[in-house]
């Protein structure tokens, strides 16, 4: 049987290509590989020689960057005004102090924190109330566990300035962000890096592409006769099999936002990476998961985590906005708006 | 009010005085509101002159703002030909966030595959739904 899909790791999560034609496969994987790289180099918070980081170690001076980081900025940016900033790509000191300071794989591990991370940010950063008494290097004990002591970050609170503090120059092609602001692109780099991604891999292709990266799915070229068949679940990383639903898409993207992933504990209990701007803090758990469908994939991923930060008023606005999604409540009930189809739903 | 009649009789000079000095006074009135209609007049179409004569100027545009307009004019296009290719301008369509083109489909349940013993060419079932390509899910 000739493959007409790859899987491999990718920006900290699993990436797939699947194509219309298995002589299309190698080309359209490179394509991807390709893409991933350069949005990993340009965006990520955790490589030390990633653009973004000296964008962040700036203190407040211009950087000059790259078109690849200018363009993730303003697609947060805008992100950002489009949600009346639910969406916002200056949590990156919030997160940081709530012990999102390294890759995730390491935040979930313990490997204690990173040097210079786990820091309280410059001024906005607070204990939070009642949160648990400080141990030395962030290790504490899991509660009833007898197994090792494991580092568990200590939990504080960082104001989230506003995507308004950031200042995009188009022309001199320079990014400036005050002294202590910390950019964060989780939520819309790697659905732009999907639709890229989509679009180089169908072009070299010349066929029809699925792209996932994480979960968010970006489509390019002709789909199959019968579209691309996805199952929509909690985890990127469960089987085919995981209780969700199966749809079928022939254009744009689809993202999924959840809760359920990239939690880690603190000293104050479990966190999330969803994070209210407004408050610092992980969004309520109206919704454990949210995924629309859209023209493009960074457009879904836009919807599905203003979603998750939106709680009940997520429902009319995406009614408003006519974006097919599919809500699922904290408690598993689940909501179809806009036109997601309803049928072969079985999440509960 | 004065009884002029009772004045002309009494004091004819005093009463001659005081219709001059009324007279004079109205003068002085329609001579003022002449003016400021004047004045209003002028300025109205001195403002429309100079907007159609120099449109789009201030009075801070003067010769050494214009230099620095023109130095910047070719700043700018020196960075334009040296800044970094910018993502294409957005259309309308794209300033909102934008529905798909068409929506999901509830895909076919899958189909079990039929008993090797009960197939035969002529009542073969549909093929089982391929599996899902990718799963979309949190990360």
């Amino acid at each position: 049987m000739v493959d007409t899909s790859a899987r491999f790791p990718a920006l900290g999560s699993i990436a797939v290509v699947a194509v219309t034609r298995p002589d299309a496969l190698a080309g359209a994987r490179a394509a991807v590989e390709e893409t991933v790289r350069a949005f990993d180099l340009a965006c990520s918070r955790f490589r030390e020689d990633s653009e973004l980081s000296a964008v962040n170690a700036a203190g407040g001076r211009a950087v000059r960057v790259s078109p690849l980081l200018l363009e993730a900025i303003a697609a947060a940016v805008r992100a950002a005004r489009l949600t009346d900033g639910d969406v916002d790509p200056t949590v990156g000191a919030a997160l940081v102090a709530l012990g999102y300071d390294r890759d995730f794989e390491a935040v979930r591990g313990g490997a204690g924190p990173a040097p210079g991370g786990a820091v309280p940010a410059p001024g906005g950063a607070v204990p939070i109330p009642g949160g648990a008494v400080p141990a030395p290097g962030g290790a504490v004990p899991i509660p009833g566990g007898a197994g090792p002591t494991v580092s568990r970050p200590t939990v504080s609170l960082a104001a989230v300035p506003g995507w308004r503090a950031v200042t995009l120059d188009p022309v001199a092609g320079t990014i400036r962000v005050p002294r202590g602001v910390t950019l964060d692109l989780g939520a819309t780099a790697k659905a732009l890096a999907a639709d890229r991604a989509a679009e180089l891999a169908g072009a070299s292709a010349d066929a029809g592409v699925l792209v996932s990266l994480g979960g968010d799915i970006a489509l390019a070229g002709p789909p199959p006769p019968d579209g691309w068949r996805v199952r929509v679940t909690d985890d990127h990383r469960a089987g085919l099999s995981a209780p969700g639903q199966d749809v079928t898409l022939r254009a744009g993207g689809l993202a999924t936002s959840s809760t359920t992933t990239r939690r880690w504990e603190t000293t104050t209990g479990r966190v999330h990476h969803v994070l209210d701007p407004g408050t610092g803090r992980p969004a309520a758990g109206v919704w454990r998961t949210v995924s629309v469908s859209a023209a493009s994939c960074l457009e879904a991923n836009i919807a599905s985590t203003a979603a998750i930060v939106r709680g009940a008023g997520a429902i009319p606005w995406l009614e408003s906005l006519g974006l097919p999604s599919r809500l699922v409540g904290a408690d598993g009930a689940v909501r179809h708006v806009a036109g997601w189809p309803a049928e072969g739903d079985d999440l509960g | 009010m004065m009884d002029l009649g009772r004045m002309d009789r009494d004091h004819p000079d005093r009463a001659q005085a005081v219709r001059e000095r009324d007279a004079a006074l109205a003068r002085i009135g329609r001579l003022r509101r002449w003016l400021i209609g004047g004045t209003a007049a002028l300025t109205a179409g001195a403002a429309a002159l100079v907007s159609a004569v120099a449109p789009g100027r201030s009075l801070g545009a003067g010769p050494t703002a214009a230099k620095t307009s023109a130095a910047s004019a070719s700043a700018n296009a020196d960075a334009t030909r040296t800044a970094p290719r910018l993502p294409p301008v957005a259309d309308p369509n794209t300033l909102g966030l934008a529905g798909p083109a068409q929506p999901p489909q509830a895909a076919p349940q899958p189909q079990s595959a039929p008993a090797p013993q009960a197939s035969s060419p002529s009542d073969q079932s549909p093929a089982p739904a391929p599996p899902p390509a990718a799963v979309s899910g949190g990360s």
